[in-house]
């Protein structure tokens, strides 16, 4: 995650988020972090020139919302201050992350996140006060703006009646606490994990040096090096315990827990004192963006598959992404190891798992075309993947076992109704169905359907014909990748992201350089390098046109060439000019460029509450704030509302724009 | 490129082939005029053909609640302090001027000294009891902190009994002038507390080397405790005191000094204690 440069622009972003959010004085602090590197606190006050005094209050409220690393070396004493730039660019996705787990988990969830993100991180003993003193307050007022959990400040008559919901008490907050540290939304808090990952590596290796005070030789080594490895993880995986310790009830459980929060809806009759008494007061937590950005990810998938296929393959894609993403932590594997996920085997889930997430809205019966039988190849709609893409295996053996499952289903044909696109025929696996759900157990209460229309078997088989689309569109979506349980499903997710950033990428070219441009750089992209002369022909354009094109987008940077001169006299005559295009570096220009805009859509912000400042200071007046559109004149109100769409739109644009470089980036 | 240019001009007699040569410009595509900032061509699109989906609507709504509340708590930071805080041009529109070195950068933000009050807001008026203070610093008190997740360096600031040792040297001024003072500030055991080495001086085994994670935590709790001893304590300290650190933290150059005999900065501090009421008043009325 902390493998990408920062340039000046990321940095000014990082600063410009926290100044939006935190104010000043941490901003101004975080700047010099970033601009100088780990510093101590008497070395920040000489470069900021401010007093002491402010420079540790700065840090304070910037340690309190984890966006620094410190350290403090246990021989001198000294404590050393980092930047966390990847927690302050995350400053700008705290909008979307809120919504996202609205959405997927009610909005219970969304206000434990919320006032987790606010303070930063939270005792879990206070998150209950603090959600119980707010709520009913919350239950007046749910449309949006007005609400404000925080304001501790006001007395809120209504504080302890909330009439419209029934009364939450103290162990339904614990229980939804729990149930999202078992999705691994909130993280249990430890020192050491505001320590930076250098940090604790060199402390693991000096403490483990200890043995060997001859220092090493040889073979020793590997082994200290495997075992400061293996230190560092257990390190890490100790705040995962706790997560261990919820998983089994709340995730793989019963169901019962599970689709009581995915649902939003809570049963009067329900029961919660039975394992919470896992999570003691004590615990401190806080946001785990890392997965966070997994849950934003699959919304966003979701989103592309809407785009390339249809909205019910986009809502059956999500229900797989749910059951497979319980398996994933975090969206790249770390760099420094310690994942227990194996890149060539990554985790997947079966069509089974899979149905038990399908939203019973979804209607699995649209979205599919309905071709007749021989239209329809059989053998490579069903083609079983054991590896990914990418990887070199022995096709033939796949082939074979493909070819085994078909036959199996082939078996059947004749008597079923032919009817899905891709020839799968809905009636094979119907025998297996029963003896499936007897041997899973706990499925009685899965999804309910209002009219006894289609069973449950159809719609899985009809569900299972949109995961096939999937698996056979060009972007590799899904990989089938086996056959237990009616087909085990998975995603190749860096391979697909790299589909995905050309997708973004190209977006962008076609906008910028029109559709010619864009097919000289697919034709470079697929070619590699291509001497001058040969291009025009094979875009089939004009010389003049390409050579125009080619160096406009030279220019912008998207394009380079390289001289390869035939003899020494180096004559131009005599020299290819072979064109490429240059992956990597034009993900990082990009990147950077997304960056600036983002800087210039926050300053934009800051200039127009600037020009409106008057109208702002009295709308966050005590007396105010709340209740505008009664206090406020007509003229004044309308101001406050250009401002307030004025400033949806730069916060809009902003968070479009982390859209692309979430892409480009961390997915 | 000079160097091509020489060979393109030697090559001119033979037909001019360096306009095959693939970073040549077509000479009626270069323009020699000058050319208008923003080309006319060029037709960025507008917000409004692009509206908001309405994920990305509520994402907005949330972020912007989000950032209410913690405006809303006592650990923000006002951006603006001083209406002039954009520097000197009171068109907000204006670029924002480049800064170079620190000094440039930080005459960016506005100060807050008696020099920036406002003589006509700065009068106490009724409506002021409606507007928040802008603050210029964090106030942690009150607040739950952990203190094992804070470096030892910042537990006097989350305690709250951080005063950058001025506490101490004004009680040692005071206690000059008046007997009785010394006792109820709080901060009295942080006397001779330099700011130098005011990481290290609050951790009393320095000398004897490493600790064991043991001791740290013994540490941790008792200052945990200490915390709530001391939260009495600093409720009885006078709102007065802090209004007055305040305003003098924006000159930031003395802090390190503790203020001797002869001190310019303090010279005229005695007087501000007799109308220190209004002057709270004022401070408080500013908003950015």
């Amino acid at each position: 995650m902390s493998s990408y440069n920062q340039t000046k622009n990321a940095a000014e972003l990082c600063v410009l988020l926290i100044r939006e959010l935190y104010g000043q004085l941490p901003s101004r602090i975080f700047e010099i972090l970033m601009a100088s590197g780990r510093s101590t606190v008497q070395q920040l006050g000489r470069i900021s020139s401010l007093g002491l005094r402010q420079v540790r209050h700065g840090l304070a409220v910037l340690v309190q919302q984890n966006l620094v690393y410190h350290y403090t070396d246990s021989d001198t004493s000294r404590t050393i201050y980092e930047a966390n730039h990847y927690f302050a660019y995350n400053i700008v996705r705290n909008g979307k992350i809120l919504d996202c787990v609205h959405r997927n988990y009610g909005e219970d969830a969304k206000r434990i996140v919320h006032l987790v993100m606010a303070s930063g991180h939270m005792r879990v003993g206070s998150i209950v006060d603090a959600y119980l003193k707010n709520h009913g307050k919350l239950a007046k007022n749910v449309n949006g703006l007005s609400d404000q959990p925080n304001s501790h400040e006001d007395d809120d008559p209504f504080a302890d009646t909330a009439p419209e919901e029934p009364q939450v008490s103290g162990y339904q907050v614990l229980d939804d606490i729990a149930h999202l540290i078992a999705i691994g939304i909130l993280e249990p808090l430890s020192p050491k994990m505001l320590q930076s990952p250098e940090d604790i590596k060199s402390e693991v290796d000096k403490d483990l040096m200890k043995a060997y005070p001859s220092g090493l030789r040889g073979k020793q080594k590997g082994e200290h090096e495997t075992r400061v490895a293996n230190t560092v993880r257990d390190i890490r995986n100790k705040s995962q315990d706790l997560k261990m310790r919820l998983e089994p009830a709340y995730l793989y459980g019963s169901g019962a827990k599970r689709r009581k929060l995915a649902n939003g809806d809570r049963s009067n009759g329900f029961s919660a004192a039975n394992d919470d008494d896992a999570i003691e007061d004590s615990i401190l937590l806080r946001v785990n963006y890392e997965k966070c950005l997994v849950e934003l990810r699959n919304q966003r998938l979701c989103q592309f598959v809407d785009d390339h296929v249809g909205y019910t393959t986009a809502q059956v894609y999500g229900a797989m992404l749910t059951a497979l993403s319980k398996k994933l932590p975090c969206c790249q594997p770390d760099p420094q190891g310690g994942d227990s996920i194996d890149p060539l085997n990554p985790p997947t889930v079966t069509t089974i798992e899979i149905f038990e997430y399908l939203k019973a809205s979804v209607d699995v019966f649209g979205g599919i075309g309905k071709p007749s039988a021989d239209q329809i190849n059989v053998t490579s709609a069903e083609k079983v993947e054991r590896q990914p893409p990418s990887g070199e295996g022995d096709a033939d053996d796949y082939g074979i076992d493909g070819q085994a499952s078909i036959e199996e289903d082939s078996d059947n044909d004749d008597d079923v109704d032919m009817g899905m696109a891709n020839g799968h025929l809905n009636g094979t696996h119907g025998g297996d169905d029963g003896e499936a759900f007897g041997q899973n157990g706990a499925k009685d209460t899965k999804v309910k359907f209002a009219d006894k229309g289609p069973t449950k078997a159809e719609r899985m088989q009809r569900m299972r014909q949109h995961l096939l689309v999937l698996a056979e569109s060009g972007i590799h979506f899904v990989r089938h990748s086996g056959t237990r349980d009616q087909g085990e499903w998975t995603v190749d997710f860096e391979v697909l992201f790299r589909q995905l950033r050309f997708v973004e990428l190209d977006t962008i070219i076609e906008d910028t350089f029109g559709r010619e441009g864009l097919r000289l750089i697919k034709i470079l992209r697929a070619k590699g390098k291509i001497d001058d002369k040969t291009l025009p022909t094979m875009a089939l354009m004009q010389k003049g046109d390409v050579h125009m094109k080619m160096v406009e987008m030279e220019l912008a940077g998207f394009l380079d060439v390289q001289e390869v001169p035939r003899d020494n006299n180096r004559v131009a005559a005599r020299t290819l000019f072979l064109w490429f295009f240059d992956e990597h570096r034009t993900l990082t220009r990009t990147l950077d460029n997304t960056y600036k805009a983002m800087v210039r859509h926050l300053q934009r912000l800051d200039v127009e509450a600037q020009k409106k400042k008057n109208i702002l200071s009295l709308v966050e007046r005590s007396d105010v704030q709340g209740m505008e559109e009664e206090k406020l004149s007509g003229d004044a109100f309308n101001e406050y509302q250009s401002f307030l769409d004025i400033q949806s739109r730069l916060l809009g644009q902003v968070s479009k724009l982390d859209d692309l470089v979430s892409v480009l980036r961390d997915f | 490129m000079s160097g091509r240019g020489g060979r393109g001009g030697g090559r001119g007699g033979r037909g001019g082939g360096g306009k095959n040569l693939p970073w040549d410009y077509d000479p009626a595509g270069v323009q020699e005029q000058p050319k208008e900032r923003y080309p006319k061509t060029y037709k960025p699109p507008r917000a409004s053909n692009f509206p908001l989906s309405s994920a990305e609507a509520r994402g907005v709504r949330y972020f912007v609640q989000l950032r209410r509340d913690f405006h809303g708590s006592s650990l923000y930071t006002h951006k603006h302090l001083a209406p002039d805080s954009t520097g000197t041009s009171s068109n907000p529109g204006d670029p924002v001027r480049r800064a170079y070195g620190q000094q440039q950068a930080n005459a960016r933000y506005g100060v807050r000294s008696k020099a920036t009050v406002d003589p006509f807001l700065s009068v106490p008026m009724y409506s002021h009891k409606f507007v928040h203070e802008a603050r210029a610093l964090p106030d942690f008190h009150g607040r739950e902190v952990h203190h094992q997740l804070f470096p030892e360096g910042l537990w006097s600031t989350i305690d709250g009994t951080d005063d950058g040792g001025k506490a101490a040297a004004k009680a040692k001024q005071r206690s000059l002038k008046r007997k009785s003072v010394g006792g109820d500030l709080g901060g009295g055991d942080l006397d001779e507390d330099d700011e130098d080495d005011d990481d290290v001086v609050s951790r009393p085994n320095k000398r004897k080397g490493p600790e064991t994670d043991e001791e740290r935590r013994r540490r941790i709790e008792e200052a945990a405790r200490g915390k709530d001893e001391d939260g009495e304590n600093m409720a009885e300290e006078d709102p007065e005191e802090d209004e007055e650190e305040m305003s003098q933290e924006d000159d930031d150059f003395e802090d390190d000094e503790d203020g001797g005999d002869y001190d310019a900065e303090q010279y005229f501090d005695g007087g501000d204690e007799d109308f220190g009421d209004e002057e709270g008043g004022g401070e408080s009325a500013m908003d950015f």
